[in-house]
């Protein structure tokens, strides 16, 4: 399904300084979609106005056609579940945790999980290899470990849409291979749309299937990897130089980066 | 399962505590001679004892220790800081305040009973306001800066009660000090049956907002990303459990560390799961200032000694023992 999700005109911001302005994009249901672009270039304040933070200025965020500024809090936990880059869970055992991601689901007065409940619940731990550890206190974990059991919860939400920011961030890479090769499986799986702010080019590229660049607060340019993965566009939006290949096994564009001390022996 | 077991037990040792608090006072009675004059005593003095002084004074104990102990837990919750009390917003300094212009302005000698209350319950409630309404930015509740509103407003209105003790008759301050430090001594039946009434009522409602405080141990973001109204969520509890600690402090004066030290017990050795931890808090609470109580009148009979400092002193030191002993377990 065309425009499943979809930013019109969108601009947010802080009261006092930086703002992102005029945002279009579109994804397709069932998509993975990465947001990248350098540090300052509005992709953590795209986020915050996604997840409705910060409040739009400008224009409109529709997921199936539905203003999610119409949803409330509830609905809108139901149909976006967001995977942020740390997660502040104390004394919180890994299984109460993603158990958590059934809250929006939940009536007032209903504070017990139900069978369904905790049966998703171990389902989403199980998928995500985090059954294991579901006895563990939330700070006991390592960043990986976190991070998947994080995603399990977004997923016991049962959502529409995926968000993730920056989800490999503080991982060695083998925890970030492993993150994204469960974000991919679970994308391919489950046709779980997702989208995430991505740093690492050639991560976003190798995984993503379409990305959107942001430079300045706006979008520069949007397309599948092999698109816009290239010196140009990289060289415009991230000011420096480098070098584009593509990866053997997957046919991926991927980024060198050069030293300026070769650089000036070239010359 | 195992929740409901500890309730089953939380229960009994509350009805124990009660019944065994009723026995103790001037006249020492046993359990059966407690229940034979509740069941065909009446009209004797023992029975008058017990059903005016005794058991008035351990339904208050347990409201108001369920009340501020409740209270504490509302307030952890929602500021996320587990050393943040009842009295840290300044509600009991607000209280303290307003029964000192009370007396010194003379209006007390004509005193009926409900004047030192309601200065005390409007004191408290008008102070809790004002640090909600200056925490409120462009819409917005900041928990921070309350916080730290909430600090300054206390001491604000300590340093003007300071005033007005300074340049009010020893009598005047006499009787300031005496309704501060605290007591369950309450001879108003009607006072005592608000207490009850509501800190019951606090206890239910606080459980419809189970879920919004179990979200928000993650953060008011994070509890929002899981698709909790935070903003009303914590205006609502925050309401709640300053008319909790309102309430107890008009009836009972200020009686401090009970916010405090229990909830972080619960936490420790029961659950940090709120449906467990709002009505574990509520009940041990009250179980704890009702011996804190029974400690009070006894210790130096036939005078008594102020709650509070039982209290903090019983209360502190239990508090260091759990705290030593769980972490060296982990």
């Amino acid at each position: 399904m065309k425009n499943f999700f979809k930013i019109e005109n969108f601009s947010c911001g802080y009261r006092t300084g930086f703002k992102i302005e005029n945002v279009n994009f579109s994804i397709h249901k069932g998509s993975f979609a990465g947001i990248i672009g350098p540090n300052g270039s509005g992709k953590s304040t795209l986020f915050k106005g996604v997840t409705q933070e910060l409040k739009a200025h400008k224009g409109s965020i529709l997921l199936n056609n539905i203003n999610i500024s119409n949803m409330s809090y509830k609905e809108k936990a139901r149909n976006i579940a967001i995977v942020t880059q740390k997660i502040n869970a104390e004394a919180i055992t890994a299984y109460e945790y993603v158990l958590m991601g059934r809250i929006p689901h939940k009536k007032h007065l209903n504070f017990f999980e139900s069978k369904y409940d905790h049966a998703i619940a171990q389902k989403y731990m199980e998928m995500t290899d985090t059954w294991r550890m579901r006895n563990k206190y939330m700070n006991e974990l390592s960043g990986g470990e976190q991070q998947l059991v994080s995603i399990a919860r977004a997923l016991t939400q049962e959502p529409q849409l995926l968000l993730l920011d920056e989800p490999t961030s503080y991982l060695d890479i083998t925890h970030q291979v492993q993150v994204l090769n469960l974000i991919q499986k679970l994308n391919d799986e489950l046709g779980l749309t997702v989208l995430m702010i991505i740093h690492d080019l050639n991560l976003a590229s190798e995984y993503c299937d379409y990305l959107i660049m942001m430079k300045n607060g706006t979008q520069y340019t949007q397309g599948t990897p092999n698109e816009i993965v290239n010196y140009e566009n990289i060289e415009a939006v991230y000011d420096t130089v480098v070098i584009t290949k593509t990866n053997p096994l997957s046919n991926n564009p991927v980024v060198f980066l050069v030293s300026q001390k070769t650089l000036d022996s070239l010359k | 399962m195992k929740w409901i077991i500890i309730l089953v037990i939380l229960v009994i040792l509350s009805t124990i505590t009660i019944f065994y608090s009723m026995t103790i006072g001037e006249i020492k009675l046993s359990f059966s001679e407690l229940l034979s004059i509740l069941k065909n005593g009446k009209g004797t003095m023992s029975y008058t004892i017990l059903t005016h002084i005794r058991i008035p004074r351990v339904i208050l104990g347990f409201a108001v220790g369920g009340a501020l102990s409740l209270a504490g837990v509302i307030l952890q919750g929602i500021y996320r800081n587990p050393l943040v009390e009842p009295y840290t917003l300044g509600i009991s300094g607000g209280a303290a305040l307003g029964v000192a212009l009370v007396i010194v302005f003379g209006v007390a000698h004509t005193a009926t009973t409900y004047l030192l209350p309601f200065a005390g319950f409007a004191g408290s409630v008008i102070t809790v306001f004002m640090v909600y309404f200056l925490s409120i930015r462009h819409g917005r509740i900041r928990i921070q800066s309350m916080l730290l509103i909430g600090v300054m407003i206390s001491f604000i209105s300590s340093s003007a009660m300071m005033f007005i003790m300074s340049t009010s008759t020893s009598e005047q301050v006499h009787s300031i000090v005496f309704w501060i430090m605290g007591s369950l001594d309450e001879p108003n039946i009607t006072l005592i049956k608000t207490a009850a009434i509501a800190s019951i009522a606090g206890l239910v409602l606080t459980y419809l907002f189970v879920q919004p405080l179990n979200a928000l141990r993650l953060g008011e973001e994070k509890a929002r990303h899981l698709g909790v109204n935070t903003e009303w969520s914590i205006r609502l509890l925050f309401i709640i459990s300053s008319l909790l600690v309102g309430i107890s402090v008009a009836v009972a004066g200020v009686i401090g560390f009970v916010g405090l030290v229990i909830p972080h017990m619960v936490r420790l050795i029961i659950s940090n799961n709120y449906r467990m931890l709002l009505i574990s808090s509520f009940l041990i609470g009250g179980i704890f200032i009702v011996l804190c109580d029974t400690l009070a009148r006894t210790i130096i009979s036939p005078n008594e000694l102020p709650v509070g400092v039982i209290t903090g002193i019983v209360g502190g030191t239990v508090f260091i023992v759990v705290l030593a002993k769980t972490s060296l377990k982990k």
